[in-house]
């Protein structure tokens, strides 16, 4: 799983992984993921591709973290049961040739592959496979277990064949197999600490195996010249092109973009939207995707003044979207057109909700009794509409840029940037009326783990028919049941404005031209399987 | 006072000023708002899943739940022994985190301290050396423009103009000693700097004394008063400020690490305060404290060697 909402926005990232139990499964629309690097010519083995990356994950173990700096590098080491076209959203082969789901959507038996070997030798079979989801719920249900929840165990049939069921239908987990947190890794990872794995004592069958890992400095990877067995989408059909991918990590933003500028690095990633200009062309292109999933919002919470339908509503419509994503985005962000951003599976277009209108805001505020004060600030029973936005420190810009819009509409926004421990301790207790938590997971029970008032309700939404289109969702064994339970839930979320979505979010990186073909796959991470250097 | 009193009352003094950084940090952490339990589970992808019962077990499994001084003793016991148990974040034992990233620091710490003192003293020498008015003011105004930048301003422009432009130093990495030149000398300007004015201000002194006026009159020229009896005796208060530099190479390790992408105690130190990782932070500030206390000591025990004055009443004479 990966948390964060915009791919340079540190703050925002961690505001997700506050709450957010998140399954990136598929960027599957239209304009999908990007690609990066000019895939012209043929490919060549050999060399280093050399990664400028924002910070040192601190863990790489894909079981206990999922943070996107971690999973692009556990990703090259640790393969899938299945793999995800990033074109289609559908689950195709990887480490299982064949895959079924029992009718009532609660058992998955697959077929592995044979000859895939680990990279401490031992085969790719039922046992591990076993042995991966045994001691993946051991860990706080915090993460990758979340895909688990309901697990009932794991039958070998027998070397190449086994049956994973659940407690009831689960209508996410086949995607979630695809996901880096599922990979599948070697038995002997498990005899290995909690601390060592997050070290990278991890063994899994992945084009490429862990070299070593210096903190604060460098990640580097060595390529498996044995590899033959990528997902049945990889181009490259036998091992990776590169000898070496070398992640150093360089955590101030103009540094890495000054590292790509001047040939240190090839790939530099996260960059700030201000530097993107200067990679369009010149022996440069930018790789990006947006991000799948719930897009940055501002939450509500729905006690104190927030409570009336009028104001939330009068806040949907006072937020200016395209001209906050022109002030202080890039062209690789857009405005929000629903809840979800439209690279996540069953997205629908809901921009006829969230359209812009400062007039409709006021004259809703008015009816709510908010009369417009001395200084433009409204005022009902003597007390301003004044709301507490919380966010972890730092600020980001954006937050200004719509402090400014919806004070055009009466609405004095109080930025309160905390420090992170606080931020999650008065996030938990309620102590905000505004906060932005958006979720990336490219599926649509992100609603579920958000707006489900029986889950953390940190918005203190009162139960309502939205429970039920989020049971169905998540129950569905059908696609054309699942898609009206979402499109129900996120209708029902902007006509009762329980959230105010702002951007669709995105992971932006820049790629100078000798890496060739490199990709993103269905969950914005790096292929660092079929790239070569040119 | 004799000179073994004197360096068991100094050597006294340096662990005090370790075991009080250790109990204030000690405290200062405690006292922070936030709970850093809450942010480990968090930091790991949200804790939606976790039910009350097991953030209180890993709060139980941390040694968060006792008394406050049952916390400080057992904490205090364990640092006796070198152990500063292990980061909220990644798991690790502390130590190891400190150890693995002392070197890096010492590295570009000390090439900086020998910039900071060569630079310092050749700008402090020249600007008292120089016959001419306009150059001496020149090298005089040098230093309090210098100590004015900011480290991280410096630092950007070193590697703008000399790593991205001209390609002369990488601009990340720990790659032998290419890779320490710009930021060692990005930390060493405020130093050279602060030994500069020191060195210059002390020297200027000493040229107006009246037993320059004896030595001039034997027919020495300023060079020969300066290098012959100046720098002797300038040299006290320099090796006073070599002590103050440690405590500002350690400090500006935090900026110059950022920005030149190098491993290091300045890494660890940004990441585990941005992340309220108690015992990383605690352990990061007692080395620290220990460093500074340690070249202190060394430098209170070199005095009676540079000052005969030192050696017999036991007290610094500030002339």
């Amino acid at each position: 799983m990966s948390t964060r909402t915009t791919g340079s926005r540190p703050r925002l990232r961690l505001a997700i992984a506050l709450l957010a139990v998140v399954l990136p499964v598929a960027a599957c629309s239209g304009e999908g993921t990007g690609s990066g690097g000019k895939s012209d010519g043929a490919p060549r083995d050999g060399g280093t591709l050399l990664v400028g990356s924002e910070a040192d994950p601190s863990c790489l173990d894909p079981q206990q973290t999922g943070q996107l700096g971690a999973v692009d590098i556990s990703r090259a080491v640790v393969d899938g049961l299945t793999s995800q076209d990033p074109k289609t959203g559908k689950i195709v082969p990887w480490l299982a040739k064949s895959f079924t789901t029992s009718a009532d959507g609660s058992a998955f038996t697959f077929v592995l592959r044979e000859g895939a070997t680990f990279s401490d030798g031992k085969p790719v079979d039922g046992a591990a496979v076993k042995a991966t989801f045994d001691n993946l719920v051991k860990l706080p249900a915090n993460g990758a277990p979340s895909y688990l929840i309901g697990y009932k165990g794991t039958t070998v049939t027998d070397a190449h064949r086994v049956t994973v069921k659940f407690a009831t239908a689960n209508a996410q987990f086949l995607q979630a197999t695809s996901t880096v947190g599922l990979g599948i890794l070697s038995p002997s990872t498990f005899t290995a600490s909690a601390a060592d794995r997050c070290r990278g004592k991890f063994v899994g069958s992945g084009p490429y195996v862990l070299d070593h890992y210096t903190t604060n400095q460098e990640v580097v990877l060595k390529k498996r010249k044995d590899y033959a067995w990528p997902s049945s989408i990889a181009t490259n059909k036998g091992a990776a092109h590169f000898d070496e991918v070398k992640f150093s990590f360089i955590p101030e933003g103009g540094a890495r973009t000054g590292a790509l500028s001047s040939g240190q690095v090839g790939v530099a990633k996260a960059l700030l939207p201000t530097d993107e200009a200067q990679f369009k062309g010149n022996g440069f292109s930018i790789l990006s995707a947006p991000s799948p999933g719930l897009v940055p919002p501002l939450s509500l919470n729905h006690k104190g003044i927030l409570a009336d339908f009028k104001v939330r509503e009068a806040l949907l419509k006072g937020i200016d979207r395209k001209g906050l994503v022109d002030s202080v985005f890039s062209s690789s962000y857009k405005p929000a057109t629903s809840a979800l951003s439209s690279g996540t599976p069953y997205y629908k277009d809901f921009s006829d909700k969230l359209r812009y209108d400062a007039a409709g805001a006021k004259s809703l505020l008015d009816s709510a009794g908010w009369r417009v004060g001395k200084d433009g600030i409204r005022v009902k029973d003597g007390k301003p509409l004044a709301l507490t936005w919380l966010i972890p420190a730092p600020l980001p810009p954006v937050d200004e840029a719509v402090q400014q819009q919806l004070r055009k509409i009466g609405v004095d926004v109080k930025l309160k940037p905390v420090a992170p421990a606080v931020y999650v301790e008065q996030q938990q207790k309620g102590q905000f009326d505004l906060t932005a938590v958006g979720v990336t997971r490219a599926d649509p029970d992100v609603l579920r783990n958000i707006f489900y008032t029986k889950g953390d309700n940190l918005w203190h939404l009162p139960p309502s028919k939205l429970d039920t289109y989020l049971e169905q969702e998540v129950t569905a064994t059908s696609e054309a049941a699942r898609q009206t339970a979402v499109n129900n839930a996120v209708g029902w979320i902007l006509d009762h404005a329980d959230t105010v979505p702002l951007y669709q979010g995105a992971n932006v990186h820049g790629v100078s031209d000798k890496v060739k073909g490199l990709k993103l796959d269905a969950s914005n991470r790096f292929d660092l399987h079929d790239a070569w250097l040119g | 006072m004799n000179t073994a009193l004197y360096a068991v009352t100094r050597t006294l003094r340096a662990l005090f000023v370790v075991w009080a950084a250790f109990t204030l940090t000690f405290v200062a952490l405690r006292l922070l708002p936030g709970d850093p339990v809450a942010l480990m589970l968090s930091g790991r992808g949200g804790f939606a899943g976790l039910t009350p019962q097991q953030i209180a077990q890993t709060r139980a499994d941390l040694g968060f739940d006792r008394p406050l001084i049952v916390q400080y003793g057992s904490a205090l016991a364990d640092a006796l022994h070198g152990d500063f148990g292990s980061s909220l974040q990644s798991g690790q034992p502390v130590s190891h985190m400190i150890t693995e990233a002392i070197p890096p620091t010492l590295q570009v710490g000390s090439l900086a301290l020998v910039l900071a003192l060569v630079l310092g003293t050749l700008t402090g020498v020249t600007a008292n050396l120089t016959a001419s008015p306009a150059l001496r003011q020149l090298l005089r105004s040098i230093p309090s423009f210098a100590v004015s930048l900011p480290s991280f301003w410096v630092g950007l422009i070193l590697i703008q103009v000399l790593s991205f432009q001209w390609h002369l130093f990488p601009s990340l990495g720990n790659t032998g000693v290419q890779s320490m030149i710009l930021p060692a000398f990005t930390l060493a300007v405020p130093g050279a700097a602060l030994v500069a004015q020191v060195l210059g201000k002390s020297l200027h002194t000493t040229l107006q004394e009246p037993y320059a006026d004896t030595v001039r009159a034997t027919g020495a020229g300023r060079a020969r008063l300066l290098f012959g009896h100046g720098l002797r005796n300038a040299a006290i208060p320099a090796v006073t400020v070599v002590g103050l530099l440690v405590g500002y190479l350690i400090g500006g390790a935090v900026v110059v690490e950022t920005v030149f992408s190098r491993p290091g105690m300045g890494r660890i130190t940004q990441s585990a305060v941005s992340s309220q990782d108690l015992p990383v932070v605690q352990g990061v500030v007692v080395v620290a404290a220990l460093a500074f206390a340690v070249v202190n000591l060394l430098i209170d025990l070199v005095y009676p060697v540079l000052d005969p004055r030192i050696r017999s009443t036991g007290r610094l004479v500030t002339t």
